[in-house]
C-alpha cells in the first residue's frame, strides 16, 4: 500500500465519519416546535417498575406517574384536585371515614372498566401487599366499594391526610388494573394503570431507558401534551450535563456537583428544599447505649455539631444548615423558623450538658450509614469528628449496598442512622421516624409527649393541621429526638426552551413530568 | 479440521462449569442481600422471609448453584430479581450492542493497527518512534477517560455526533453507526496500539528473512513482499493478539458502554452487580464465557488455516 492508498483510505473514513454525522445531526439544545417529545435523564434505574416496591420522591414516581392515575390530583398551587374521582371528602368528625366518587365511564388503559369495585380491590390489594415506604401509611386502612363509583375508606386510626395519600406521590391511591393484581411479576417491568401513557415495552430497554406512549383509553385526552416521554438511565452526572447540552435529554436531575454549571443556551435550572439528612437517634430507651436514653445526652449532641460548616462542605450551596427534620413545605410540614436557634454550634454546652447526664467521660453510638453515597459519606465522618471533639465516638458503620443497610437496622445493633428523611408532611415525617411503629424507630421506643402531640394532628381539622403539626416537630427538636442536620435541595436543570418543569406551589413538590407544560 | 473443533467443543464444557462454579461462589461471598435491597426497611418480617423463600436465597449455595444448572440445561436462566424479566431475553436484547461494539472496536484496531505497524517496518525511523510512542501512550490511557475525552470535543464542543446513547440498527442504520462512533474509537485505542506494534515487529523479521531476499531477487514487487509474504508470515501472532482484544474488550466495554450509556452487556454487568441481582450475573458471566470459548476456538481454527503444521498435529 503506498502513501496515497493510506491517505486515500485515510480520506474515506474522515468522509464516512462526517456523512454519519450529517446524517442526522445531534442538535445542541434548539428543538422544532412539532417535537412534542419530553425526554429527561436519571441517575439510577427504578428498583422496580410495580407500584408496591417502587421508591416514592424524585425521581423514584417518574417511572410510575406518566402510566398510573391516582384517585386525587394537586393543581400547581399544590391544592388537591380531582382525579379519577370527581367528589371527595371525609365523613363526621376525627378523620377516620372517608368517601370518594369516581368519573363515570372510566377504564383502564388495556381497556377493562374502571368503577369503585376495581378501586377498592386495588387499594386493598396494594395495603395488603406492598413492601414499599408507604406500607405503614396504608396499613390501617380498609377499603369497601359502596356502588359502582363510590369507594369508601375506613381508618382504624385518625389520618387527617387521606386525600394526600390518594395522590399519586404515594403510590397507592393509583389503581392497578385487575390483570396487574393477577401477574406480581409482570409489574416489575410493565405498567398496568390508567394514567396518560402506557410503557411501550418494545423501545424500552429494561435498566436502560423507558419510553412511554399515550394511553388511548385515558378519560381526558386534552390532558396529555406529549406524542411520548423517553427516561433514560445515565449514572454519571456529568455526562447528564452533556446529555443535556447536546440535545439528547431536555431535562436531569441535578445534585449540587453540577448545580449551576449549565447555563446560558436556553438551559435553566430550579431548586426547592427537599429532604433533610438526619442521624436517627434510634435507641433512645438506651438498650445498646444508655446514654441516648437521657434527654440532655441527646440535645448535647445537637449542641456539638456544626451544621452550617457540615452543610456547606457536603451541599455547598444547595444545603442549609436546620436543627429540625422538617422542610419549610407548607404548614402539614410542621416547620417553624423559631425553632432553628434552639440547637446552635457550641461545644462547650455540649460538654456541659454530657457532665450533668453523668457522661463527662464520653461514650460510643455504633452508627450505620449508606457509605455508596458520597454525601452520606462525608457528613456522617463530619459529625463523627465533631462529636469526638467532646468525647463521644461515633463507630461507623459503612455499608456498601442498600441491603447491608437493612440488615443493619433491622439488627439491633445500631443505635442510630444517617437518612434523608421526606420532611414535607409531618404525619408522614412523625410516622416515619418518632411513632412507635415507626420504620426508623427500630427499638420501638414510645415518647409520651410525641404521642400525645401526634394524636392531636392525627384528629386534626384542616385549619388545626398546621398548629398541630409544629407542636409534633416542637417535641421532636426540644427532646432531640433526632440529630438533623441539613435540609437538601431536590434540583432540575432543563432546556428552558422546551419544556418548564416547577415545583407546586404551597407543598414544594415537583409537579410530575407528564404535567410539565410543553414550550 | 472437525475433529479440532469438537475437541475444543468437548473441553470448553468443563470450563463452562467451572466458570458458573466460581461466579456462584464469589456472589455468594459478596456482602448484602438482594431481598432486603428488594423490600426495604418497611417490609415485615414475613414479607421479607417470603421472598427469601421465592427466591432461593434461603436455601445453601450448592442446592442453589444445582437448581441453577438444572435451568440453564433446560434453556432457563431464570428472572431478575428487581424486574422479573427472563434473563435470556435481557441478554438476547444487550448483547447485540455489545457484540456491535466489540466487534466494531475490533475490526477498527485490526484495519489501523495493521496500517501503521506496515508503514512504520517499512517507511522509516520516524514513524517507527511514533508507533512505539502512541503503542506505550494507547495502552496507558483508560478508555472510558478517551471516551470521557472523545464525547467532550465531538458532542459537546463540535456537536457532530452524540455523546450518550444507542440507536438499533434496524431503527435507522445511520444513527446506529453514528451513535457507535466514539464508543468504537474509545474502546478500540489500546488495541490499535498493540496490533501496531506487533505488526511491526513481525513484518520487520519477516523482511530480514533469507526467503524475503530471494523473492526480491526474484523481482517480486515490493508491495506483493510486505502485504503477502511479509504479513502472512507474522499472521500468527496477529491472529493471536486479535484474539486477545477481543475477549479483553469484553470487560473494557463494561467501561465504554457506562460512559456512553449504551444498553449492552457491559452497563448491565454493572446494574446487575450493584443491586446483587444474582440470575442476571450468572447470565452475564456465562454469555461472557461462551463468547470468551468461541472466539478462541476461532483463534485456534486460524492458526490451522494459516499454519499447516497446526493441522497436521
Amino acid at each position: 500500500m503506498t502513501r496515497r492508498h493510506l491517505l486515500g483510505a485515510a480520506a474515506l473514513v474522515a468522509a464516512a465519519g462526517l456523512a454519519l454525522a450529517g446524517c442526522t445531526g445531534t442538535s445542541s439544545g434548539g428543538e422544532t416546535p412539532a417535537d412534542r417529545t419530553l425526554t429527561v435523564a436519571v441517575g439510577t434505574p427504578p428498583v422496580s417498575l410495580d407500584t408496591l416496591k417502587a421508591a416514592t420522591g424524585v425521581p423514584g414516581t417518574w417511572f410510575e406517574t406518566p402510566a398510573y392515575a391516582a384517585v386525587l390530583t394537586r393543581d400547581a398551587d399544590g391544592q388537591i384536585q380531582a382525579g379519577l374521582a370527581e367528589k371527595w371528602g371525609y365523613v363526621g368528625d376525627g378523620n377516620t371515614e372517608f368517601e370518594f366518587t369516581l368519573r363515570d365511564g372510566l377504564t383502564f388503559a388495556d381497556g377493562t372498566p374502571l368503577t369503585a369495585t376495581e378501586v377498592a380491590d386495588s387499594l386493598t390489594y396494594f395495603t395488603a401487599t406492598t413492601t414499599g415506604p408507604t406500607r405503614a401509611y396504608f396499613a390501617p386502612m380498609t377499603f369497601t366499594a359502596v356502588d359502582d363509583l363510590t369507594v369508601h375508606i375506613t381508618s382504624a386510626v385518625p389520618n387527617p391526610i387521606i386525600p394526600d395519600m390518594l395522590t399519586v406521590g404515594l403510590l397507592g391511591g393509583a389503581p392497578i388494573s385487575p390483570a396487574g393484581i393477577a401477574d406480581e411479576s409482570a409489574r416489575a417491568g410493565d405498567t398496568f394503570g390508567a394514567g396518560q401513557y402506557v410503557l411501550d415495552t418494545a423501545q424500552t430497554v429494561s435498566g436502560d431507558h423507558y419510553v412511554y406512549v399515550p394511553n388511548e383509553n385515558y378519560y381526558d385526552q386534552n390532558a396529555i401534551t406529549y406524542s411520548q416521554i423517553e427516561i433514560k438511565v445515565i449514572p454519571n452526572p456529568q455526562q447528564q450535563v452533556q446529555a443535556l447540552k447536546t440535545g439528547q435529554v431536555d431535562a436531569i436531575v441535578g445534585d449540587p456537583s453540577i448545580g449551576g454549571t449549565v447555563t446560558g443556551g436556553g438551559f435553566q435550572e430550579i431548586h426547592q428544599p427537599a429532604t433533610v439528612y438526619n442521624f436517627y437517634l434510634m435507641d433512645r430507651d438506651g438498650k445498646v447505649v444508655p446514654a441516648l436514653a437521657n434527654e440532655k445526652v441527646r440535645q448535647a449532641l445537637n449542641f456539638a455539631v456544626d451544621r452550617e460548616s457540615i452543610a456547606q462542605a457536603a451541599l455547598g450551596d444547595y444545603g442549609t444548615a436546620t436543627d429540625q427534620t422538617a422542610i419549610d413545605a407548607g404548614p402539614a410540614s410542621g416547620y417553624d423558623a423559631a425553632l432553628e436557634s434552639v440547637y446552635g454550634y457550641d461545644p462547650e454546652k455540649a460538654k456541659q450538658l454530657l457532665a450533668e447526664a453523668g457522661f463527662a467521660d464520653g461514650f460510643t453510638i455504633p452508627a450505620t450509614y449508606l457509605g455508596f453515597s458520597p454525601t452520606d459519606t462525608t457528613i456522617a465522618q463530619a459529625v463523627a469528628s465533631q462529636l469526638a471533639e467532646v468525647g463521644v465516638t461515633l463507630d461507623l458503620k459503612s455499608e456498601p449496598d442498600f441491603g447491608s443497610w437493612v440488615n443493619d437496622l433491622v439488627s439491633g445493633n445500631y443505635a442510630a442512622t444517617l437518612l434523608t428523611g421526606d420532611g414535607s408532611q409531618m404525619y408522614i415525617n412523625a410516622q416515619f421516624a418518632f411513632t412507635p411503629n415507626a420504620v426508623m424507630n427500630q427499638f420501638g421506643v414510645s415518647d409520651p409527649a410525641l404521642n400525645d402531640a401526634f394524636q392531636a394532628l392525627a384528629t386534626a381539622t384542616p385549619d388545626q393541621i398546621g398548629a398541630a403539626a409544629q407542636a409534633v416537630n416542637t417535641v421532636i427538636v426540644d427532646e432531640a429526638l433526632a440529630l438533623p442536620i441539613a435540609a437538601n435541595q431536590s434540583i432540575i436543570i432543563f432546556n428552558g426552551d422546551k419544556v418548564t418543569p416547577y415545583y407546586l406551589g404551597s407543598t414544594g413538590e415537583l409537579a410530575p413530568i407528564e404535567t410539565w407544560p410543553l414550550k | 479440521m472437525l475433529r479440532l473443533i469438537l475437541r475444543r467443543v468437548a473441553l470448553s464444557v468443563p470450563l463452562l462449569l467451572v466458570v458458573t462454579a466460581v461466579t456462584f461462589v464469589l456472589q455468594s461471598l459478596i456482602p448484602g442481600d438482594p431481598a432486603r435491597s428488594l423490600l426495604g426497611p418497611s417490609a415485615t418480617p414475613e414479607q421479607y422471609e417470603a421472598l427469601r423463600q421465592a427466591l432461593h436465597l434461603d436455601q445453601p449455595v450448592l442446592v442453589q448453584y444445582r437448581d441453577y444448572l438444572l435451568g440453564v440445561l433446560h434453556g432457563d436462566l431464570g428472572r431478575s430479581i428487581f424486574t422479573g424479566e427472563d434473563v435470556a431475553g435481557t441478554l438476547a436484547v444487550r448483547l447485540p450492542v455489545s457484540l456491535s461494539l466489540i466487534i466494531g472496536g475490533t475490526v477498527l484496531a485490526l484495519l489501523v493497527g495493521v496500517a501503521l505497524g506496515v508503514m512504520s517496518a517499512t517507511r522509516g525511523r520516524a514513524l517507527a518512534r511514533f508507533v512505539d510512542v502512541f503503542s506505550l501512550v494507547g495502552g496507558a490511557l483508560p478508555n472510558f477517560w478517551v471516551g470521557l475525552v472523545l464525547a467532550a470535543i465531538f458532542a459537546v464542543a463540535l456537536g457532530v455526533l452524540p455523546a450518550t446513547g444507542y440507536v438499533p440498527f434496524e431503527f435507522s442504520p445511520a444513527l446506529w453507526a453514528q451513535s457507535l462512533v466514539l464508543p468504537v474509537i474509545a474502546l478500540s485505542l489500546s488495541g490499535i496500539a498493540t496490533i501496531a506494534k506487533v505488526v511491526r515487529d513481525g513484518v520487520q523479521g519477516a523482511m530480514a528473512q533469507d526467503f524475503m531476499r530471494t523473492l526480491r531477487a526474484a523481482g517480486v514487487p515490493r508491495r506483493v513482499l510486505i502485504w503477502k509474504h511479509a504479513l502472512r508470515n507474522s499472521s500468527v501472532s496477529l491472529v493471536t493478539v486479535v484474539g486477545v482484544i477481543f475477549v479483553a474488550s469484553l470487560s473494557g466495554t463494561i467501561l465504554v458502554e457506562n460512559v456512553f450509556v449504551l444498553p449492552g452487556i457491559g452497563s448491565l454487568a454493572v446494574t446487575a452487580t450493584a443491586r446483587q441481582d444474582i440470575p442476571v450475573i450468572q447470565g452475564i458471566a456465562l454469555a461472557f464465557t461462551i463468547v470468551t470459548i468461541v472466539v478462541n476456538l476461532l483463534v485456534d481454527i486460524s492458526y490451522a488455516l494459516l499454519n499447516p503444521k497446526v493441522r497436521v498435529s
